[in-house]
């Protein structure tokens, strides 16, 4: 899966999610709580992703880094680790 | 259960389309079935393809505005204003009902959410027998919410207005938690939320009457309620926190009713819990999560704080936290007051 797909969807959702209302507070080292995405939020983004990307996300799998912070977030859903395909 | 009814404006509500004629009527009749609808404590909401500004400013002239909350007039596809309702109101796709003389717009809902009730607004007489039906299967003791939906709304819109971040949205709502113990007559507000609440809900377990007793007057447990408030008003008791000291320092049950979902209260409860093990100097605290069909986010939860499962555990508890001196989980945009009762710490 390609990482900057992966980050554009991303983006897309955060907004769409009403968690950041101007892209340019986007970045990779941005954490999701410096948007105040709390686990209600962080779930809202996976079933979507989930959803656009057609796989379903290895909950058990995910580190501390990935659900906590932006860039870590996407490359794990761009390695593919553990991400069942539909 | 039928919690929200969201209705269509052109040829639905009103008596023809609005951009082409501004001085459209009401249909006949439908003022009768709003006010029948809103005396049963029904949400009412709209989603509508139009000029927001006129379609609102059209609502105020045909004395209908009020009926409404959170309604959302734009061009977008009418099932991507469906979720927004019911991602922000934060109701079950089951509980709503979408009304609509346009067959494609109800199939384009129903495509997105297969569980939205949908029904074609175009016989007036069909439609209010349709909605008759769903009213009657209501529990007559229904609490009226709607003026709670009200004020999420004012929060909603502010949001949208003023803020870049949801946390600079929800810094500004100096949330306040309290935290209280739960006494006898509190016990059938737990047993409510616990039936009610799934999202937040670590691990739905049922507590009867006498458990609920036994614990409220044992001093190996901790039973402690969460009165929550901001700037826009209260919840009211929103959260229950069990905890359990009998081996070691275990999170025995958390519930956050879904009113408060998005809003890091779980957090803050969670954060409790592990202030109060720190104080009582232990190294770890113990959750016992159990996996339901809707409570993800409590797993996301546990994950975000850093906590770890118990890979060879078979039985509960299953997650930990080691605890350092200086552990906070606390979001920056809450913080926790103490009721005037003092044992709690």
């Amino acid at each position: 899966m390609d990482k900057h797909d992966v980050k554009g969807f991303l983006y897309e959702k955060l907004i769409e999610l009403d968690l950041v209302s101007d892209s340019d507070a986007l970045k990779e080292i941005v954490y999701f709580s410096d948007l105040g995405a709390d686990s209600i939020a962080m779930l809202n983004i996976v079933v979507l992703m989930e959803e656009e990307f057609k796989v379903v996300f290895p909950d058990e799998q995910l580190t501390f880094e990935a659900i906590n912070h932006i860039g870590k977030f996407c490359d794990f859903f761009a390695s593919g680790t553990g991400l069942i395909h539909g | 259960m039928l919690k929200c009814i969201v209705w269509d404006l052109d040829n639905t509500i009103l008596d023809g389309v609005l951009i082409e004629d501004s001085s459209v009527k009401l249909r006949d009749g439908i003022k009768d079935i709003l006010e029948l609808i809103h005396e049963k404590k029904v949400l009412q909401t709209i989603v509508s393809k139009n000029d927001k500004n006129q379609a609102l400013s059209r609502l105020k002239d045909l004395d209908i505005i009020d009926y409404f909350i959170y309604p959302q007039i734009n061009w977008n596809p009418k099932s991507k204003s469906i979720k927004r309702i019911i991602d922000n109101l934060h109701f079950k796709a089951e509980d709503v009902l979408f009304l609509d003389d346009q067959l494609y717009e109800l199939d384009e809902v129903q495509n997105t959410y297969e569980d939205v009730k949908t029904f074609p607004s175009g016989n007036l007489t069909d439609m209010k027998e349709y909605i008759m039906v769903l009213l009657a299967e209501l529990n007559p003791n229904t609490i009226d919410r709607i003026d709670l939906y009200r004020l999420e709304e004012k929060r909603l819109m502010d949001r949208e207005r003023y803020f870049v971040t949801n946390k600079d949205f929800l810094l500004s709502c100096q949330m306040q938690v309290s935290i209280s113990r739960a006494r006898y007559n509190h016990i059938e507000r737990i047993r409510e939320l616990i039936t009610r609440t799934n999202q937040l809900n670590l691990n739905k377990r049922d507590y009867s009457d006498n458990d609920l007793k036994w614990m409220i007057d044992s001093e190996q447990y901790g039973v402690l309620l969460a009165d929550v408030k901001d700037r826009y008003g209260s919840y009211d008791v929103s959260g229950v926190l069990i905890l359990n000291y009998t081996e070691g320092f275990i999170v025995e049950l958390l519930i956050v009713s879904c009113r408060l979902l998005g809003k890091g209260v779980a957090n803050a409860l969670l954060d409790y819990g592990v202030q109060l093990a720190i104080r009582g100097q232990h190294n770890r605290i113990y959750v016992k999560y159990k996996k339901t069909p809707y409570n993800r986010p409590f797993l996301y939860l546990l994950l975000q704080c850093g906590f770890k499962k118990q890979e060879d555990s078979m039985f509960d508890p299953n997650f930990y936290l080691d605890l350092r001196p200086d552990s906070r989980l606390l979001p920056d945009w809450i913080t926790i007051v103490h009721s005037e009762d003092k044992e709690v710490l």
